[in-house]
């Protein structure tokens, strides 16, 4: 073997170098001992001056920590203040929603057009255009339906769910008293999830829902949830280890009427993708190019988004299974009875995604789509003010929902809105990428569609451009969900075959209403006591047959009534026999009323996936779920050692070396390439789609040099080795990150990316989420800059 | 909060540049892609057919890779996304190998210079092979150029 000439212990060191910095970043505690040590090659190169800058913000921070931490526009215990437009939120979850001319998949009316010029063969000239687009901000309200968090947990933010007398709701009214995501969650969850809820608008007094009141079970006494807190502290129900007495004297009279998931803005965003030439808008919409963005990119406010659900967003995140998502960008799936088949959004994601036609439940999504595609209608007609099409929603609250005007700093040059900022037109500034175009000939027109002859008296040619531009309204989803009656429809398992499960019907397991201590036996009595409640009411003088009260004898009716049961004088014999009549269905496998099969879990956020993945995810999804320890910890409850790194972890690794294109040198064996579904260009894609402004950079630069494209790349932790990681556990994947030492992104021992979630999970989405964290310190890239040599020099 | 930014890019900065000893030169080969000055589009016309030629002469297509032209020491692939050609040495002797996939360009009717713009970048694939090559260039013999610079 060749003696290296660079000194190993060099690479060693400048590697320990990023290894310490980064956990100088995360534990500046680890950095301090290490000092006291003088172990730390960093502080050995630090200067003095930097280390008591270290000491003096550390003992600062114990005064002002507190005060830092606490945004001042939402100081946690503060009184009610609502103020939702002012304090939206970001996320990078956004789901495409692209507008076509309705019946098309042209662009809107005035978005396609053809641009022309005239000179002489060869002439320099630019082409550009200046558009305008309207929004009217207070129809965005409009693509909400129903609430999704209605359909989960009833109509809880509603000011007469809030003030409901439970005690004396009839048995079919407490029935739609709780969504069907309620009935079908375990205690324990709903539990969590209002005590999350209560802690979240309890820190966040500037919600919407701050103000509201609810009263208690016999809807009395209604109080904030501010007012509940101040007077009970947070709620710390039994099934947390709260006392039992307590809390039905105190919170868990008010328990019923917690909503689980709270109502809060979000930023959406309205970005333009542009086709240029007859060729690339016709190879657009069949789907053999993915169109460009052009830079303008519009932020409005979504309202309601918290409980409410953007239709499109749900077909593609609830209804259409993981497997069949776009996840690469988050698109819509959207299928239409034309000739092809398929619509515009559904063949860019064919190519874009190379997801769809991939999957075996692509019958499950025809089916699902024909019955769900009317929902889709609105997105394109609402924007195109074709009302009719409104009316399907007409089970929600549009007219009455509120919305948010577009927010400050979003005009630019040339735009207007009316005086509240509802109504906005934008001016959208296009030009082409490559100017000057040069005029080209009738036989070879070169950056144009097309030219003319040219003119016999002036010699000039006239040159046509044909350019499409689809405005496209990328929106938080709101939950990213199975279905339960979809998810039952196929069997899991296998690569490529769903999410991998081997669930092969409804989710399993003991589901409960939610019923706190203080009415659950008047709730849930046994099959016996609800059989001899229904006799009673039914036939107050049994054994004489004589009527009662009649909905207590239509219940009865709906179980047969009391055939073939003897009739016999002593009631309560009777009722035993009855009560094995009563259904056994639990809530979860209720699926007679078609209305479940449309119905959602999930809110936003950690309430979204921790309704989601407890409620309706099988537990092996569960573990690949990516919580936060500081959220819904959903492997809390796991057994020892489930816990799994985010980024595709669980995806195992096999000994397949794809015909021979690895070498598998590692621990692990293939790693990083399990399905060998690699590919540079799949590689390119996807970084175009996770951090479109540093891809090529990524792909040029960092992933080229540090690995060479080799997803099973490794480079071995031991220090006695002459090349090493300063990380024991090695250097691992295209981004040679390592096994979870500087947090849960940085995992490079995991699948380059699943399959099934591809723009979620592997090791590019570590890198890139590392990266951002990185970029929030003013620090991008610095995990690579101060890699080993070669690279380090490769990234400065 | 800024002085602990400020103490963070201190930091950073002798991360990256050790100034307790002077910095070795790096005798392993620096895997890069080096982005052509011109675009494709903006090619001779005549460069622009025979890079058509080129694509067609597709062997397989790997996931999306388009595979060319593949022997024991190296592959060569063109990559649609980034729309570039990429040649992966998986053997010693590099050198040779980079010489044959040029000639094998060459033969399309390119000259030398043409690899440059295609462009044409040269990946050694093994760490062993870059410890072995350590002035090993990715880019085309006579081509000169930067790496792609961050945003």
């Amino acid at each position: 073997m060749e003696k290296i000439t660079v000194h190993p212990s060099k690479s060693g060191q400048t590697r320990q170098s990023k290894s310490a910095l980064i956990n100088s970043i995360a534990c500046p505690s680890k950095l301090l001992r290490s000092w006291v040590n003088r172990q730390s090659p960093v502080l050995r190169s630090a200067s003095v001056v930097g280390l008591l800058a270290i000491l003096l913000i550390l003992l600062f921070s114990l005064f002002t920590l507190t005060y830092l931490a606490a945004p001042a526009f939402a100081a946690p215990g503060d009184p009610p203040n609502p103020q939702p437009c002012e304090n939206a939120r970001e996320t990078e979850q956004l789901t495409d929603n692209w507008m076509t001319h309705p019946g098309t998949s042209d662009p809107p009316q005035g978005l396609k057009f053809t641009l022309l010029r005239v000179g002489k063969e060869g002439d320099p000239v630019s082409l550009d255009a200046d558009l305008n687009f309207s929004v009217d901000f207070s129809k965005l309200q409009s693509i909400f339906g129903a609430t999704n968090s209605d359909y989960l947990e009833g109509e809880f933010h509603d000011e007469e769910h809030r003030k409901a007398n439970i005690m004396d709701l009839k048995s079919t009214d407490f029935n739609l008293f709780h969504g069907s995501g309620q009935k079908a969650a375990p205690k324990v969850m709903l539990d969590k999830l209002r005590t999350k809820y209560v802690k979240y608008v309890w820190e966040n007094p500037k919600l919407a829902e701050s103000g509201n009141e609810f009263s208690d079970i016999n809807g009395k006494s209604p109080k904030t949830i501010w007012a509940l807190v101040n007077d009970y502290g947070q709620p710390n129900p039994p099934t947390e280890g709260g006392n039992a007495d307590t809390w039905n004297q105190t919170w868990g009279k008010y328990w019923p009427k917690i909503p689980t998931a709270y109502s809060e803005y979000y930023e959406g965003k309205i970005i333009f993708k542009e086709a240029i030439g007859q060729d690339a808008i016709v190879k657009t919409i069949k789907g053999e190019i993915c169109p460009f963005n052009l830079d303008r990119i519009i932020t409005f406010i979504m309202p309601e988004f918290f409980r409410t659900t953007a239709v499109t967003g749900q077909l593609n995140k609830i209804l259409v299974p993981n497997a069949a998502q776009s996840k690469d960008a988050n698109n819509l799936i959207k299928l239409t009875n034309n000739d092809t088949g398929k619509s515009l959004v559904g063949n860019i994601i064919q190519k874009c995604i190379n997801a769809f036609n991939k999957t075996p439940l692509n019958k499950v999504l025809q089916k699902i789509t024909k019955t769900t595609s009317n929902l889709l209608n609105p997105i394109k007609t609402v924007y195109a003010q074709e009302a009719p099409c409104l009316k399907v929603l007409a089970g929600g609250k549009q007219g009455t929902a509120p919305y948010c005007p577009l927010p400050t700093g979003q005009l630019q040059p040339g735009d207007s809105c009316d005086g509240q900022n509802v109504v906005c037109n934008f001016k959208i500034h296009w030009e082409h990428p490559n100017n000057p175009l040069h005029i080209g000939t009738k036989d070879n027109p070169g950056d144009f569609d097309s030219c003319r002859e040219p003119d016999p008296d002036t010699d000039e040619i006239t040159c046509y451009l044909t350019i499409a531009i689809w405005p496209v309204f990328r929106i938080p989803f709101l939950s990213e969900i199975w279905n339960n009656s979809l998810y039952s429809d196929e069997a899991e398992g296998g690569l490529n075959r769903g999410i991998g499960s081997d669930q092969v019907t409804g989710r399993p397991g003991l589901f409960s209403f939610f019923t706190p201590q203080a009415i659950y036996s008047k709730l849930f009595p046994t099959n016996y006591d609800r059989a001899l409640d229904l006799l009673s009411r039914c036939y107050p003088q049994w054994p004489d047959q004589t009527t009662g009260e009649q909905s207590a004898c239509d219940q009865l009716n709906t179980i047969g009534g009391i055939i073939p049961c003897a009739i016999q004088d002593d009631i309560k014999l009777v009722a035993r026999c009855v009560s094995g009549k009563i259904g056994k269905n639990l809530p979860g496998q209720v699926g007679t009323d078609p209305n479940y099969k449309e119905r959602f879990g999930g809110a936003t956020e950690c309430n979204k996936l921790y309704v989601r993945d407890l409620a309706l995810k099988p537990k092996a999804l569960q573990e690949n779920s990516v919580i936060g320890e500081d959220g819904c910890n959903l492997l809390a409850n796991a057994p020892p050692g489930s816990g799994e790194p985010p980024g595709g972890g669980t995806t195992p690794p096999n000994q397949d070396n794809c015909q021979g294109k690895y070498e598998l040198n590692n621990p692990l064996g293939n790693f990083g390439d399990p399905n060998c579904d690699f590919s540079k260009d799949k590689l390119h894609r996807l970084l175009k789609t996770l951090d479109p402004l540093y891809a090529d950079y990524w792909y040029g630069r960092i992933i080229v040099c540090e690995s060479g494209f080799n997803p099973n790349n490794w480079l071995t932790g031991d220090p006695n080795a002459d090349w090493h990681s300063p990380d024991p556990a090695g250097a691992w994947g295209l981004l040679q990150m390592g096994r979870g030492k500087n947090g849960q992104y940085d995992h490079g021992d995991v699948v380059w990316k699943r399959p099934e979630a591809p723009s979620m999970e592997g090791q590019v989405y570590n890198a890139v989420q590392y990266n951002k964290w990185l970029i929030s310190l003013g620090m991008p890239f610095a995990y690579w800059s101060t890699s080993w040599l070669p690279c380090a020099a490769a990234t400065m | 909060m800024l002085l602990l930014i400020i103490i963070i890019l201190s930091f950073k900065k002798r991360a990256v540049q050790p100034s307790s000893s002077p910095s070795p030169s790096p005798s392993i080969a620096t895997n890069f892609i080096i982005p052509s000055k011109i675009k494709p589009e903006q090619l001779p016309d005549d460069i622009k057919e025979i890079r058509k030629k080129v694509i067609a002469s597709q062997i397989a297509d790997n996931h999306g890779d388009i595979l060319l032209y593949k022997t024991d020491t190296f592959i060569i692939e063109y990559i649609p996304s980034p729309d570039l050609f990429m040649v992966t040495i998986k053997k010693d002797p590099a050198e040779q190998a980079k010489k044959q996939a040029q000639e094998w360009f060459l033969n399309f009717g390119l000259k030398q210079q043409d690899l440059c713009n295609l462009p044409v970048s040269f990946i050694l694939w093994a760490f062993e092979l870059r410890r072995t090559n350590p002035t090993f260039s990715s880019l085309p013999d006579g081509c000169t150029g930067q790496p792609m610079q961050r945003p």
